[in-house]
């Protein structure tokens, strides 16, 4: 994840150069849920680092920016005029992050996270344990997330690995041949167009010969 | 500003938006005060020219009653359908639905978008302008729920007419792609709208399609060339070359058995056959065992089908292939047409069945290494040239250093533009807009579409004395054309402006007179 972050920052120090100012906010906002998505995790697991006042602090850290570029982006977005051409999914979203973040810092605030941390591992093992009022809004607006979140385009995480391959198609000739001879074949062009046979399948349409006239 | 909503699209009546000759980007010196005027030609009612002043599709495709209203909205319907089809749109499918999800509106496409820059930033040109019309028109038919939560636009006539030649503004390029920090591929999207209307309704501009891909798929080149006068026109080209340095070479044409089969674009043969000539003099002094093919389509490598339509596209490729099996060669050579590099080089091997497979490579990576073995003198090419980045040749096949690393050594006041390399701007000629000349669309491509590129190379020779003979090195020849316009048009050989190919400048510091004319 640390290689994919540098290597983010390196390769798009240009396209940064362009819309510098979102770029920023951007960057520091999904740092903010790195940073937090990490912490959650490994806190957990090593107990004992929470004595460290800089890890204790890591995962309100993390929130902190959520929140404040959360903020920033839904404001960039209600301007005109790209407000024009932002869907209603949009603002749905980053309420949502605004949300949980919102909630989060106040809980943090109210028990503190060591607690917080308890309440995660108490999920995690399916075990009792009683939670604060800020801490139940702020596990109900994660589970919201998890709910939306296939809906949503949230999934780029997933996809922005895959950017290459799905930019540029670099598979080899070897990897895509058994594949693309099985669509030529059975596949059917159906375009409606003139100048194209709808019935004929893509590798008869290929070598398809017009006899109708041309008339410039 | 009056800013443009997509609502506009449905409900605005007259044109969207009324482009004015002062509000363009202002061009650098010598031409900071010159005043544009645009050509005051009338567009005639059968014409879509509601989008702006220009119109691209010149066909008379306006409903003129509600029932042919009605025929046209069912027809792109349909289209629409097919192009969410898994099988008849294999092809692209993926890519267009990620491209259409995965938008965050960040804009970064608009600002490196040299069109929207050139117009003053007009809100219809920029990248995502089209690309969310097409976006909200699917939402609207993709259910109800998506509708709502993605965002819906209404469906009319007006709609369909606007979309359709909004598609003719963009040069697809790539540049926002390249720009996108997530990748997402609008000049895709753009092309996608161009399918839709050829593939489904037959509509696209007439030198595209009616005088382009059918053209070329009936007589075997989109300039008419025949066989007959191909051979002609060879014959002639070898007495050029006699005249002109004095070297008494025979051009091979459909030799059986080479090693190489080199395929130029026609028009090259016809407009600007310094360009020809100087491949047959490279080759022949590099002693390659090459060809050129006479039969129909092998002399033409054009595809215009990269740019609106996958059936012909294919079509064509194909032919290309079936040449290169005749004459048992062993590789295509693809000469400088930057489309036709990415319809046989980056397309072919994912749309032609597996037999029709064969080697192909680009002419500049083989001019790179020939200029190692040939002997060049680069105090004949003393003069100022800058390079331009062709967007088929260098950002989607990623050919970027050879073509330096020849100028560098042959041409001892080389100069980059800024920005360079794959960052560098189209010509405005992209897209199948060079090849667009009908009605009042040479307008639109000299005054918006080329303009950055205009101001770039002016940038570039800023240093020099305007009269000063200076080059522009373009290895495309659709750029070459772009650009022959340009200067035409803003009288830039007055300033010592010309273009050449990179072809020209080899075998000009090859023979020993000029072969370069300015």
């Amino acid at each position: 994840m640390l290689k994919a972050i540098i290597g983010i920052i390196l390769i798009n120090r240009k396209k940064m150069s362009l819309q510098p100012r979102h770029w920023f906010a951007t960057f520091l906002f999904h740092l903010g849920i790195f940073t937090h998505a990490i912490w959650l995790f490994v806190a957990p697991l090593f107990p004992q680092l929470l004595s460290l006042m800089i890890f204790n602090l890591l995962g309100a850290f993390g929130l902190f920016l959520m929140f404040v570029f959360a903020l920033y982006l839904l404001l960039r977005k209600l301007r005109a005029p790209l407000r024009y051409y932002v869907p209603f999914e949009d603002y749905f979203v980053l309420s949502v992050v605004l949300l949980i973040s919102f909630t989060g810092i106040f809980a943090f605030f109210e028990v503190g996270s060591v607690h917080t941390i308890l309440v995660m591992r108490a999920l995690l093992t399916f075990s009792e344990i009683t939670v604060s009022p800020f801490e139940k809004l702020h596990i109900l607006a994660y589970f919201s997330l998890l709910l939306i979140l296939p809906f949503t385009r949230i999934t780029h995480y997933i996809g922005v690995f895959f950017l290459h391959f799905l930019l540029w198609d670099a598979r080899s000739a070897e990897e895509r041949e058994p594949k693309l001879s099985k669509i030529l074949k059975s596949y059917k062009v159906k375009w409606g167009a003139e100048h194209i046979a709808p019935e004929l399948s893509w590798e008869e349409e290929e070598k398809f010969v017009e006899v109708r006239k041309w008339k410039g | 500003m009056e800013r443009i909503k997509l609502s506009d699209l449905a409900e605005k009546e007259g044109k969207l938006v009324e482009i004015k000759p002062d509000e363009l980007m202002k061009l650098p010196k010598p031409y900071e005060e010159i005043s544009e005027k645009f050509s005051e030609l009338q567009i005639g009612e059968e014409y879509v020219s509601e989008v702006d002043r220009f119109v691209a599709i010149d066909l008379e495709w306006k409903p003129k009653n509600e029932e042919e209203e009605k025929e046209l909205l069912a027809k792109f319907l349909s289209g629409l359908k097919k192009l969410l089809d898994k099988e008849a749109n294999w092809t692209f499918l993926y890519p267009l639905l990620l491209s259409l999800d995965y938008c965050t509106r960040c804009k970064s496409c608009s600002s490196a978008c040299h069109v929207y820059l050139a117009s003053g930033k007009k809100e219809i040109y920029r990248p995502t302008f089209r690309a969310e019309v097409l976006r909200r028109i699917l939402n609207g038919i993709r259910g109800n729920f998506r509708a709502k939560f993605f965002g819906e636009l209404s469906l009319n006539a007006k709609v369909v007419l606007r979309l359709a030649e909004l598609a003719y503004r963009c040069n697809l390029c790539r540049r926002c792609t390249q720009f996108c920090p997530i990748g997402v591929d609008n000049a895709l999207i753009t092309r996608e709208i161009r399918k839709l209307f050829a593939q489904e309704l037959g509509i696209a501009p007439k030198a595209l399609h009616a005088q382009g891909t059918l053209k070329q798929l009936h007589t075997g080149s989109s300039t008419g060339l025949k066989p007959e006068g191909f051979r002609d026109l060879i014959l002639f080209l070898e007495e050029e070359i006699l005249e002109r340095t004095g070297k008494r070479i025979q051009i091979p044409v459909d030799k059986k058995g080479s090693e190489i089969l080199l395929i130029h674009n026609a028009g090259d043969y016809l407009s600007r056959p310094e360009n020809v000539i100087a491949y047959a003099l490279i080759f022949e002094e590099a002693g390659l065992d090459w060809t050129l093919s006479s039969e129909t389509f092998g002399y033409d490598v054009v595809n215009y089908g990269v740019w609106f339509d996958d059936v012909q596209l294919a079509r064509i490729a194909l032919r290309h292939v079936e040449i290169a099996r005749k004459l048992e060669v062993n590789k295509i050579v693809i000469g400088e047409c930057g489309h036709a590099h990415k319809a046989l080089i980056a397309v072919a091997d994912r749309l032609l069945p597996e037999d029709y497979r064969i080697p192909r490579e680009s002419s500049i990576n083989l001019l790179w290494k020939l200029t190692k073995k040939l002997n060049l003198d680069p105090s004949k090419n003393d003069f100022p040239v800058t390079l331009h980045d062709p967007c088929n040749i260098v950002r989607n096949l990623g050919i970027v250093e050879p073509q330096r690393k020849i100028l560098q050594k042959i041409c001892p006041q080389f100069r980059e533009m800024d920005p360079s390399g794959v960052y560098n701007y189209c010509c405005g000629g992209g897209g199948g807009l060079a090849i667009i000349n009908s009605l009042n669309f040479p307008d639109f491509r000299n005054k918006i579409s080329a303009r950055l590129k205009f101001s770039q190379i002016l940038r570039a020779f800023q240093d020099l004395e305007l009269t000063q003979k200076k080059f522009v090195c373009a290895p495309c020849s659709n750029c070459r054309s772009t650009l022959r316009d340009l200067f035409e048009h803003y009288n830039a050989k007055k300033f010592g402006l010309g273009y050449c190919s990179l072809s020209e400048l080899i075998a000009n510091s090859m023979v020993e007179h000029d072969f370069l004319e300015f």
